[in-house]
């Protein structure tokens, strides 16, 4: 393997962070559905047997919210927005159309990445806040019931948008390749860096480097 | 359950490509008439329904009224509410009513409840709990209009009402109306109980009460528990009895409209039927053909207006 | 009813306080002259212990009148060892009316004690429309209700005898105690 070529993107803890939620996160998301569409009922058997999942389900939801709340003080200072991004939101098309032939001025992550990101956490802390409200176990009868109604709908609705959104990332995920492995091992090729993430590898990556940086191929 | 899965006309968490059994349609609807004016409070309708059911609520408190136990539970499935209203006049009524499930039409709990089976609507209108189902998530209880099902502490399933849908099955009336000592709780067909409901609200009226009625809210499709009220026009006075009782539109809303509106946009995404999309269809509203038939007014038998199942079947 | 088929207006020889019937104040009342227009307050024949004279009450101290009775879901001390009576009404109350309790600043669901010059008992306080303020001869009296049911062991929760507060007193002729009307007072406690 050519480590020479190779920088670390992601640290082993981050990683973890990430990967530890997603699991949680799958859970969830598929009992969930399981009681929001009467045909996937079967999904909700990934925690069980139903009841057992009605018990889990808002468990796993408080791991979700807490590992977010982890990553969120790991990675907000890489999201936050910069002047920069309105170069990436000029160029979008051009993004999606696989065309990288211009410096997008893009930091350790671009606009989009960053709008996933406040999306993931705004619908999470929804999900967590209408989810303790409609916590039937510990929580819902100190609240009145057309609360209740309310948080439910707003559960659901949030739920879906999340679910869509994290579709989305997935896919750009398996879209842009080297961005799994990047995920999985860390480390991302100097070459992916430079041209998804230029202004990052400009300004963190190269400084740090000994080894001359060999020509993207 | 027996014979009465076949009874089953409308079933929690099913969507309408996979509707409920249908074959047993010939069943007549019924319903409980409760008629506040004859009622005198004694709870005897509140031990029988224990009784029967073999529930045993704690000992409870008093918390400054005489209702007792002060609220449904699991283990207490109806109410005697006392209601002390003074009008313009100062003139004092003591309003007791009966609460308790009042089997919708078009049961608000049934809708919201996420597990498949777990809320039933069986032919003769009874809306039923399946215990084993229920996953205590407390959708129904946010899905009643009337504030009725209640989630047990020790088990983690609800509970309410069940019309003791094991008695009318083999023909007998509830355990409350068996026991009522002053017959204020009727029990026959629905027609039959609307006839002497009818009955009932002339004579209050010529009594003076004007604002007599029946309660048979149309906004849920009527229910299968009706009251003769002496304030029909005024039911707020009995314990916040809703006037106008509806499913709440945010729960239409989350039920209906997120479905309806996600099963567009994935057969955009899809076309064609995929299973994926049939899975997704909203519930649809399974109903008996014959239903509409069996509203036609029959003659009420005398005293209890009960009717055998076998007298029912073979009113046609 | 009578032997001969009908009741009588009067009775020669069956009332000790005969022949006409007659309305006396209970003996412990509020109403400190006659009823009525008579002078006459008490029934004169009545039998009266000096240990139990000296143990009733004045309304100065004592200025509401009580009443004791039963309740549907309870039948005199028997039925609270059943436990489905019992969750019909577990635990004593005594009813107050609701310009007597907001008078005292009593809440329902409160606990008073309710005292006569006999004894106390605590209970907790039904607050009730039912219980209105009578005019009496010009006087105001207010009156508190006190079912019987409590005391003893048994499947509700643990209650005083109301009968600790109750005067022994009898009718003149049928000897049945007097405690439908006798005199107590109310705090919050």
């Amino acid at each position: 393997m050519d480590t020479d070529n190779r920088v670390l993107r992601t640290k082993f803890g981050d990683r973890l962070l990430h990967w530890t939620m997603v699991s949680c996160f799958f859970l969830v998301a598929m009992s969930g559905l399981s009681w929001f569409f009467p045909s996937l009922h079967w999904l909700g058997s990934v925690l069980g047997p139903p009841q057992l999942a009605r018990i889990l389900h808002p468990f796993l939801g408080v791991a979700v919210f807490v590992l977010l709340m982890c990553m969120f003080v790991r990675f907000v200072h890489h999201n936050m927005p910069v002047r920069t991004d309105a170069v990436w939101f000029r160029h979008v098309l051009d993004v999606l159309l696989n065309r990288h032939g211009q410096k997008l001025q893009i930091g350790k992550y671009n606009a989009g990445q960053k709008i996933l990101f406040w999306g993931i956490m705004a619908l999470i802390s929804a999900l967590f806040v209408t989810g303790v409200v409609i916590w039937r176990a510990y929580f819902a009868m100190y609240f009145p019931i057309p609360v209740i109604r309310l948080a439910l709908l707003a559960h659901s609705a949030a739920a879906l948008a999340l679910i869509l959104l994290v579709l989305g990332h997935i896919y750009m995920g398996l879209w842009v390749r080297g961005s799994i492995t990047g995920m999985i091992t860390g480390y991302v090729s100097r070459a992916w860096a430079r041209q998804h993430h230029d202004r990052w590898y400009a300004e963190e990556v190269a400084p740090e480097d000994t080894t001359p940086v060999k020509p993207h191929s | 359950m027996g014979m009465q899965s076949q009874d089953i006309i409308r079933r929690s968490a099913t969507n309408g490509f996979t509707p409920a059994p249908q074959a047993r349609s010939h069943e007549t609807e019924v319903a409980k008439l409760i008629d506040v004016s004859l009622c005198t409070g004694c709870k005897g309708c509140q031990v029988a329904c224990s009784e029967w059911n073999d529930l045993r609520d704690e000992v409870g408190h008093n918390v400054g009224i005489y209702d007792n136990p002060a609220d449904l539970t699991s283990e207490t499935w109806t109410v005697i509410r006392f209601d002390e209203v003074e009008d313009e006049s100062d003139k004092l009524e003591w309003l007791l009513r009966k609460e308790g499930c009042m089997h919708c039409e078009d049961p608000g709990c049934l809708k919201a409840c996420p597990s498949p089976g777990a809320i039933l609507q069986f032919a003769n209108g009874i809306v039923d709990f399946q215990s084993d189902q229920c996953i205590g998530c407390g959708y129904c209880v946010a899905g009643c209009p009337f504030d009725i099902p209640r989630i047990s502490k020790t088990d983690n399933r609800a509970y309410k009402c069940t019309l003791c849908a094991d008695r009318v099955a083999v023909g007998q009336e509830p355990a409350c109306v068996k026991t009522c000592p002053t017959g204020a709780i009727s029990f026959g067909s629905k027609a039959e109980m609307k006839d002497l409901a009818a009955d009932r609200v002339d004579e209050l009226k010529g009594r003076g009460h004007n604002g007599a009625g029946l309660y048979d809210p149309p906004g849920v499709g009527g229910t299968h528990v009706m009251y003769v009220l002496t304030h029909a026009d005024k039911p707020e006075l009995y314990h916040r009895l809703p006037a106008d009782p509806t499913i709440s539109p945010v729960v239409r809303g989350w039920k209906e409209c997120s479905n309806h509106s996600v099963h567009l946009v994935l057969s955009q995404l899809w076309p064609g039927p995929l299973p994926i999309t049939w899975g997704l269809a909203p519930m649809r509203r399974t109903k008996h053909p014959i239903r509409s038939r069996s509203q036609t007014r029959r003659s009420r038998s005398p005293i209890t207006g009960l009717q055998t199942k076998r007298e029912m079947r073979d009113g046609y | 009813m009578q032997s001969e088929g009908v009741a009588r207006l009067f009775s020669r020889k069956g009332l000790v306080d005969g022949p006409f019937p007659e309305h006396y104040e209970p003996t412990e009342s509020p109403i400190m002259g006659g009823a009525l227009g008579k002078t006459v307050r008490h029934n004169p024949v009545a039998r009266m212990f000096p240990d139990d004279v000296s143990r009733m009450g004045k309304p100065e101290q004592f200025p509401y009148v009580a009443t004791t009775y039963s309740v549907t879901e309870l039948f005199r001390h028997w039925t609270k060892h059943s436990r489905l009576n019992a969750i019909m009404q577990p635990e004593q109350f005594v009813e107050i009316g609701d310009r007597l309790a907001g008078k005292l600043g009593i809440a329902a669901g409160d606990m008073v004690r309710v005292s006569s010059q006999r004894g106390y008992i605590e209970a907790k306080a039904v607050v009730t429309k039912r219980l209105k303020r009578l005019n009496v001869l010009g006087q105001e009296l207010d009156q508190v209700g006190i079912p019987c049911h409590w005391g003893f062991k048994g499947a509700t929760r643990k209650g005083f005898l109301a009968n600790t507060l109750t005067p022994a007193m009898g009718d003149v002729n049928s000897q049945t105690p007097e405690f439908k009307a006798f005199l107590v007072n109310v705090e919050k406690v």
